[in-house]
């Protein structure tokens, strides 16, 4: 097994009735990856995500963050575990800086020195002070990332961070990540549905289709593998039909 | 735990509700005290009945009778049914129970809301228990019986754990609803169902039944207070219990 390994799943499988949501994905996060986790709407990446972080029991299957099974001991394999899930949501009625101390308050002493440390990462010191209702999208999912990183986690998840946001917004959140990772040398994982997204932040990409992890390689393998004369996009939608014919 | 406990109070301390509901339980005590001494003197003839009652109160027995009646008249019941709904499901409906779980195991943040519930109660009972403490003083000719004092704080902290057993209760029965207004309609309807059953029941079969014996703290006797605390703690247990189980197996699915 790579020491490197701070994330992997092992067969991880949803079953909602009698479909599989997700089934038998094998998932393997390096230490510093920031990992494209690709699909299409509705191909399974929120579902595999909310088994990563415990919120939904799999069907089958684990998974391991530092070696440690989230279904065995969840408590401690989340220890070092930031993530926003979805579109971020807050106690519409408090403070950005209220939201991050409810939630500091759960983490313990060291979380909570490092309130401002975290708005001040995501910029958004000057805006801490208003209530959450007046925030912009953008700003909500700053301060989603800010939560994120409130217990100073090694691994962050984020599913689809730039969902909603205008092409401005998109990429400074972009920015934010790539300037987040290689700053504080943390592992992304971010969810999404846009290539260019992937392309421009990631250095490694997991696709999911229809519930079925169908590659996982770094960009470079990808960019080998493709040929010239194909975009990023058609690619994808050969690898996505190519997976289909199978069904 | 003690950290669940902290950003739940947190939360409150922030908001408005917790201020506004002890507000309203201060004052309505007040209010119903002025109220009775306005009709009363607007027409003493009609009010007659009431005047003699009034008039041979004791201090203990006004405090005690005012305490049995908090209970009975809903004001209190409507905002610890608000609070016991929202203290889950809102968290839940607004998709913020994601976060908190990242931070703490489900155990503790069951634990923790309700024990965090259990302090916002506390300080509910205390507000209108010092509002009417302040009435039952001023107004009244203080009683001649020595324990009156420990029984009426006992009293007081009675309401607490019967509350603590209601909340519990809906807790559990709610951990299935996602919405806010589906929880509270379903607090609602226990109410409902607790204040009918008190109604129709005979006596004997109704001591199992949460807050129906309440009345029965006017009787000043301390096997009814012991009967009472027992039927309180054991819908604490019990339910806590469940709605630990429940919450362990639950989806959180958004």
């Amino acid at each position: 097994m790579n020491n490197n390994l701070i994330l992997r799943t092992e067969n991880l499988s949803k079953k909602f009735k009698n479909k599989y949501a997700v089934k038998d994905v094998n998932m393997n996060v390096q230490e510093g990856d920031i990992y494209g986790f690709l699909g299409p709407n509705g191909a399974g990446k929120t579902t595999s995500i909310k088994m990563m972080l415990g919120f939904l029991s799999s069907s089958d299957g684990d998974v391991y963050i530092n070696n440690k099974s989230v279904k065995g001991n969840r408590e401690e394999a989340l220890k070092n575990v930031g993530a926003m899930v979805e579109e971020p949501k807050f106690y519409e009625n408090l403070t950005g800086r209220k939201n991050l101390q409810v939630i500091s308050e759960l983490y313990g002493k060291k979380a909570k020195s490092r309130i401002d440390e975290v708005l001040d990462i995501v910029e958004m010191k000057e805006a801490a002070d208003k209530k959450v209702k007046k925030y912009s999208l953008g700003m909500r999912q700053r301060l989603g990332i800010a939560r994120a990183f409130l217990n100073d986690p090694e691994i962050v998840i984020l599913d689809e961070p730039t969902n909603g946001l205008d092409p401005y917004g998109m990429k400074s959140i972009r920015e934010l990540i790539i300037k987040l990772a290689n700053k504080y040398k943390k592992t992304f994982i971010v969810s999404t549905h846009l290539l260019n997204e992937v392309e421009q932040m990631c250095n490694k990409v997991g696709i999911i289709h229809n519930g079925d992890l169908i590659k996982e390689m770094s960009m470079e393998e990808l960019k080998e593998e493709k040929s010239d004369d194909i975009s990023f996009e058609d690619y994808f939608i050969s690898l996505t039909e190519e997976a289909r014919s199978y069904e | 735990m003690s950290r669940v406990i902290k950003s739940e109070l947190l939360k409150y301390i922030s908001g408005k509700m917790l201020y506004i509901c002890s507000g309203i339980l201060f004052f309505l005590p007040i209010f119903n005290y002025v109220l009775t001494k306005i009709l009363i003197a607007s027409n003493p003839e009609t009010f007659s009945q009431i005047i003699d009652r009034f008039s041979n109160l004791s201090s203990q027995e006004y405090i005690l009778n005012s305490l049995a009646e908090l209970f009975s008249g809903g004001g209190l019941f409507i905002i610890v049914i608000i609070l016991a709904s929202s203290m889950i499901t809102s968290d839940y409906s607004k998709g913020t129970m994601k976060y908190t779980l990242l931070a703490t195991s489900r155990e503790k943040l069951i634990l923790g809301k309700i024990i965090a519930s259990g302090i916002i109660n506390f300080i509910y009972i205390a507000a209108a228990s010092l509002s009417i403490g302040i009435i039952g003083i001023v107004s009244y000719n203080w009683g001649s019986n020595s324990h009156s004092i420990i029984y009426i704080l006992a009293t007081s902290l009675l309401c607490w754990i019967t509350l603590m057993g209601i909340t519990c209760l809906i807790m559990f029965a709610i951990n299935r609803i996602s919405s806010v207004g589906g929880a509270i309609g379903l607090g609602f309807g226990i109410y409902f169902v607790i204040g009918l059953l008190s109604g129709l029941l005979p006596e004997s079969y109704k001591v199992p039944i949460i807050s129906a014996n309440i009345y029965k703290v006017l009787e000043v006797k301390w096997s009814s207070l012991v009967e009472i605390l027992i039927v309180g703690l054991a819908y604490i247990i019990v339910f806590s219990g469940l709605s630990l189980l429940a919450f362990r197996k639950k989806e959180i699915l958004s």
